[in-house]
């Protein structure tokens, strides 16, 4: 287990390293700058001139180099377009994009294996197909949609919650005032999240329940529920630990429709922006930590998972 | 005891549901073939004068911000957002069955590598990628599907790959390799059936999302050009009219939302036709 | 009818519009709630669909903080609702008749209100001027465009409120110009970041600055608020405080609006009007703005050289119907200049209509025909095929060349549309950029109008092609390349105005781009709101310290 760990580790750094390589170059290669959005008609001259204060006349290589020295310093740069540093904008917004992601993820999380759970107890009963149709509806519903929609009924219609926004302007922080505006977008989120896991959990749960040990834990007399708990979820709850690892860059990132939508200060729109602006310090900085953490999120997966299965530890047939 | 495998295919299409379900999927492929003979209108007749109509006995989905009837677009449009859905998640699940499969049943060395793509993969900046081979490979809808495919396989890769190890060890499998049997031919009789479960999952799935993708990267002039239609293009157009023509985005979504339902069913029902034991039928003991 | 009046007061005035009478083209402002008397006190909530990136304006890479810059900041001069230049720095604007613009037109001399100073209670001298000068001139600092400021060869403080500007070369549009867009910063508290460092100073995000209300706090992501500057030299702001709220979705600021949370948005989409409608104590207000969508051709392409050709095409437009349809209601462009302009000429009304027949006739006069029946032109064998394309992204451009493919098709021309990303489509050569290559046949995109026509040279100059101009059509005409040179040089608008009205003329009969519909601005704003006025040009917090909120009944 250490070993196997160790070497995953190992590879980890060059790994980064070459992502991000591959990332700059992708990046610059692109067609578009920052000036190309700026109003046509800034002179050629201006121009040029621009790009010699932003260090893009200088061959590629040398750009990347010393972005390279500069990052692993744990420094990220500073924004064409704002001049601050990179780390303080992301720092800025990455507690709301915790609040949400975080939050949503955990909701779907615990809703979508509780509906798993019930799809896979009575397949083929008229719940099941009913939560299939519910839980897929939200799947097929583009996210903008359903956050307009959600303003328009919750917020327009019937006034219970706020539409869009962290907080009240002006009113001092309170618990409910922030739930109440959480409440919609962790909602939206949370509808297109949950037949993710729903449906993964159901389909892996029946399978284990069919096991040979689990027919041996019911030969033995042991209750469903016993049987459920200690046989049958951990094997199907096992797979999700893989799809979670895909979803960490996602919880830094952010969801740029949704806080599009709710007007939330998230890292999404910053990303969204910057991307837009062609800012490339910001844009890259945000890569390379995103990257940092889809390294960590799939290994601690990897790990979490070998943990779980001892299966999994053997080394491969020779 | 019975490798997963040998499972009948008699099973398949019993179920009312499943034959609903390749009914509906049956039907919207044909009316986008033959879309140029069903629709009651061209899809591209502008009437300025007839434009943001509500739903009629004359256009009976109503007509979009230029008048065009939106049922002919909308069997136009099948074209379009089903072929990406079918070919960039069948490249999806290609490429992630795979590399999956090699990953988790070989281990080591090949395990570590794809490992690292799948990272790479998933770090890699889309909206700057798409510019690129935008550029470079032309703006067309086959490039959109490679695009797609390749920006999607890495869920299903993980999936696999865990399936794969967690069977590399298990009996019949190293019965398998004990008689002699390549590499290739256990992978593919032994392992790949009992990750059908997942894989179908995740391909149904996907497949919406790839209809929400082709029409996001419709706004970086990618895919389909106008005035060709599709879904997920007309969901954008609609947009902003929600409170003035909410049937602009009625019924191109109720489409996605039909084609992604049967998807799904057939994907469940395929899962039970690999795999009897999915069927969920309690086996008395 | 239009009522042109020169005013001959301000002869040797640059950049100055006339008032029309009646102000035909656009509608009375609605009515406000009746008007007390005023009322001092109140915070604004106005939303913006665009959130800045900085707050002042030399190095804005992008347009969205007009609204804010505005009362953060002073200019010597700004455009007001009419298009009309007035001072506000300044005591008053320099013209050849009192003195300000010397007789070789090469001096500009400018007074400061001595009553100016800063959020910090310095006063604002001329060494502000000065420095900020130095600022944009700077290779290092990075500021956005030197264009107007690199003809300056000296600057002269002789006083504390006087500020000498002596040109290399004449220059028609220097006051117009000049620190019309670019705010005066203050040098106590930037001069240790003139340089490379004056990108990363703190400053551009919690300025201080001398416009009617202060920075008081940012919250990225949500919202900006200004609070009001009592020794602001135009007069203390009645309102307390102004915050800007940031709702990037036009949906979500319709609920806002509804439900109160906003008293106005800026830059409404048409399609959100009709539920604002019915919403009592909220006012719509549709401005004309200085930008308008056209067609460019490229005048290089073998089939679009000739301009019979390119007539053709526009007399085959129906700018009213896409006005009216497409663009729900806005101006349709007639001309290149906007109607509000005094170089606009009256000539330029009734030249290429919409008009099959002639359109035909003049395609069939350059050779083509449609000789096998299958309704498009040929000439030599060889189908009159072009490719039109736009950004994508935007469905009134999408639409706009799904119309023009059809009504150019009624006259044979067969149409290919194409979308590009913007990036794409406006990039540099290098990467690839469209117009700036020359890749295209027919581009369909907008520009913003400046109110002086001096820039029409680097749009339609043969030399200002790209790379050094903007002239993506490849555009030549010798007597216009002379015009419009000696219409950038000349000061004086009586000399002027004859020949922006020929260059107007050149432009109709050879039809080197089609001119669409000018974009209409929506605003709404709550009716307690008095004193305001959109302003598409300078922005429509140009007047917020005239603004008062009658208190909530």
């Amino acid at each position: 287990m250490l070993s196997y760990a160790l070497r995953r580790l190992a590879l980890a750094v060059p790994l980064a390293i070459a992502i991000t390589m591959l990332s700059f170059a992708i990046v610059r290669w692109a067609p578009g700058g920052p000036l190309a959005s700026a109003d046509p008609r800034v002179r050629e001259v201006d121009r040029a001139r621009v790009e010699r204060v932003l260090g893009l006349d200088q061959p590629l290589v040398s750009q990347y180099v010393r972005w390279l020295r500069t990052l692993l310093r744990g420094d990220l740069g500073q924004s064409f377009t704002t001049g601050q540093p990179v780390t303080t904008m992301i720092g800025a917004r990455l507690p709301a994009t915790l609040e949400l992601m975080g939050t949503a993820l955990v909701l779907s999380l615990v809703i979508g294996i509780g509906l798993g759970i019930v799809g896979a107890l009575r397949p083929g009963s008229w719940c099941d197909r009913g939560l299939a149709v519910v839980t897929l509806a939200g799947l097929s519903v583009p996210v903008f949609w359903l956050g307009v929609l959600a303003i328009l009924v919750f917020s327009a219609t019937w006034g219970w919650l706020p539409a869009g926004g962290r907080a009240t302007l002006g009113l001092a922080f309170t618990w409910g005032d922030r739930w109440r505006h959480l409440a919609l977008p962790v909602a939206v989120l949370t509808v297109a999240q949950v037949p993710l896991w729903s449906r993964h959990v159901r389909a892996n749960l029946i399978e284990r329940l069919q096991d040979e040990h689990v027919r041996a834990a019911r030969a033995r007399g042991i209750s469903e529920r016993r049987v459920i708990a200690r046989h049958g979820l951990p094997g199907a709850l096992t797979p999700l630990v893989t799809l979670l690892g895909l979803q960490v860059p996602a919880l830094f990132t952010g969801a740029v429709i949704t806080e599009t939508v709710f007007a939330w200060p998230g890292l999404g729109r910053l990303f969204h922006d910057g991307v837009a602006h062609f800012d490339y310090p910001r844009v890259l900085g945000i890569l390379a930590v995103a990257a940092v953490l889809t390294i960590a999120g799939n290994l601690a997966a990897d790990l979490t998972c070998a943990r779980l299965d001892p299966r999994l530890r053997l080394r491969a047939p020779s | 005891m019975k490798s997963p495998r040998m499972a009948t295919p008699r099973a398949f299409g019993r179920d009312a549901v499943t034959r609903v379900a390749v009914l509906l999927l049956v039907a919207f492929a044909t009316a986008g073939a033959l879309a140029p003979r069903l629709a009651p209108f061209p899809r591209d007749f502008i009437r300025l004068d007839q434009r943001a109509q509500a739903p009629s006995t004359r256009h009976l989905f109503g007509t979009d911000m230029l008048g065009r009837d939106v049922m002919s677009r909308i069997l136009h449009g099948a074209r379009v957002s089903l072929a990406v859905a079918v070919c960039a998640t069948a490249i999806a699940v290609a490429i992630g069955t795979l590399l999956g499969a090699l990953a988790g049943y070989l281990g080591g060395r090949v395990d570590a590598v794809i490992g690292a793509l799948v990272d790479t993969t998933l770090s890699l900046p889309l909206f700057f990628l798409v510019l690129l081979l935008g550029q470079r490979w032309g703006a067309n809808l086959a490039t959109l599907c490679l695009v797609i495919g390749f920006a999607s396989w890495m869920p299903v890769a993980r999936l696999v790959r865990q399936t794969a190890r967690a069977l590399r060890h298990r009996t019949f499998v190293e019965a398998a390799r004990g008689l002699g049997f390549g590499t290739g031919r256990v992978l593919a009789r032994h392992v790949l059936p009992a990750a059908a479960a997942p894989i179908l999952v995740a391909a149904a799935l996907g497949a919406a999302q790839a209809v929400m993708l082709e029409s996001a990267l419709g706004f970086l002039g990618f895919g389909v050009q106008p005035p060709t239609p599709s879904w997920g293009g007309m969901l954008q157009e609609a947009q902003s009219h929600l409170h003035d023509a909410p049937w602009l985005a009625v019924f191109p979504g109720a489409c996605i939302f039909l084609v992604v339902l049967a998807l799904h069913a057939l994907a469940e029902a395929g899962q039970s036709a690999l795999d009897p034991r999915a069927r969920g039928a309690r086996i008395a003991t | 009818m239009v009522r042109r009046r020169v005013d001959f007061r301000h002869v040797g005035a640059l950049g100055l519009l006339l008032l029309l009478g009646g102000c035909a083209r656009r509608e009375s402002p609605p009515e406000t709630a009746a008007a007390g008397p005023r009322h001092r006190g109140g915070t604004l909530v106005l939303g913006t669909p665009e959130e800045p990136e900085l707050l002042d304006s030399i190095l804005m890479l992008s347009k969205g903080g007009q609204l804010i810059n505005n009362v953060l900041f002073s200019r010597f001069v700004v455009y007001d609702d009419s298009l009309r230049l007035i001072p506000d720095l300044v005591t008053e604007i320099p013209t050849l008749a009192n003195g300000g613009i010397a007789p070789d037109e090469l001096t500009y001399t400018y007074h400061l209100r001595p009553e100016a100073q800063w959020h910090d209670g310095t006063p604002l001298t001329s060494a502000d001027v000065e420095f900020t000068y130095r600022v944009i001139m700077h290779p290092d600092a990075g500021a956005e465009s030197q264009q107007g400021w690199d003809v300056i060869d000296r600057v002269d403080t002789p006083d504390a409120h006087t500020i000498v500007f002596r040109l290399k070369e004449a220059y028609a549009s220097f006051v117009s110009d000049t620190f019309s867009d670019e705010d005066v910063l203050p040098r106590h508290l930037l001069q240790d970041f003139l340089g490379a460092e004056f990108r990363h100073a703190p400053f551009h995000r919690a300025p201080v600055g001398s416009g009617p209300f202060r920075f008081q706090e940012w919250v990225a992501g949500s919202h900006l608020t200004v609070t009001r500057f009592e020794a602001y030299h135009g007069g203390a702001p009645a309102l307390d405080a102004i915050t800007f709220k940031f709702v990037p979705e036009a949906s979500t600021a319709v609920v806002q609006l509804q439900a109160g949370e906003l008293h106005g948005f800026d830059q409404l989409e048409a399609a959100q009007m009709q539920p604002l409608e019915r919403v009592a104590g909220l006012a719509l207000y549709r401005t004309p703005s200085q930008s308008y969508e056209h067609v460019d051709f490229n005048c290089e392409h073998p089939f679009l050289s000739d301009a019979r050709v390119r007539r053709a095409l526009a007399h085959a437009t129906d700018r009213v119907a896409i006005a009216r349809h497409v663009y729900d209601g806005a101006e349709p462009a007639r001309a290149d200049q906007r109607p509000l302009s005094p170089w606009y000429a009256a000539a330029a009304d009734t030249a290429l209509r919409h008009n099959l027949y002639r359109s035909r006739a003049l395609l069939a006069a350059a050779g083509w025909r449609d000789a096998d029946g299958d309704g498009i032109v040929e000439r030599n064998g060889k189908p009159l095929r072009i490719e039109l394309c736009t950004t994508a992204g935007r469905p009134a451009r999408e639409r706009t060349i799904a119309v023009l493919q059809q009504q150019w098709r009624a006259v044979g021309v067969e149409v290919t549309t194409r979308l590009y990303n913007p990036a794409v489509l406006f990039g540099s050569p290098e990467s690839g950029g469209i117009l700036r290559r020359g890749a295209f046949a027919a581009a369909l995109f907008g520009w913003g109008q400046p109110p002086d026509p001096a820039g029409m040279q680097t749009v339609y100059g043969s030399t200002f092609a790209p790379p050094n101009g903007q002239n993506m059509g490849r555009f030549k005409h010798d007597r216009l390349d002379s015009l419009v040179a000696l219409g950038a040089r000349v000061a004086d608008p009586v000399r002027r105005v004859p020949l922006y009205r020929e260059v107007e003329t050149i432009l109709l009969r050879e039809s080197p781009t089609i001119p669409l519909v000018w974009l209409v601005e929506i605003d709404v704003m709550t009716t307690r709101l008095h004193g305001f006025r959109p302003n598409p040009q300078s922005g429509d917090t140009w007047n917020a310290h005239a603004w008062w909120l009658a208190p909530a009944l």
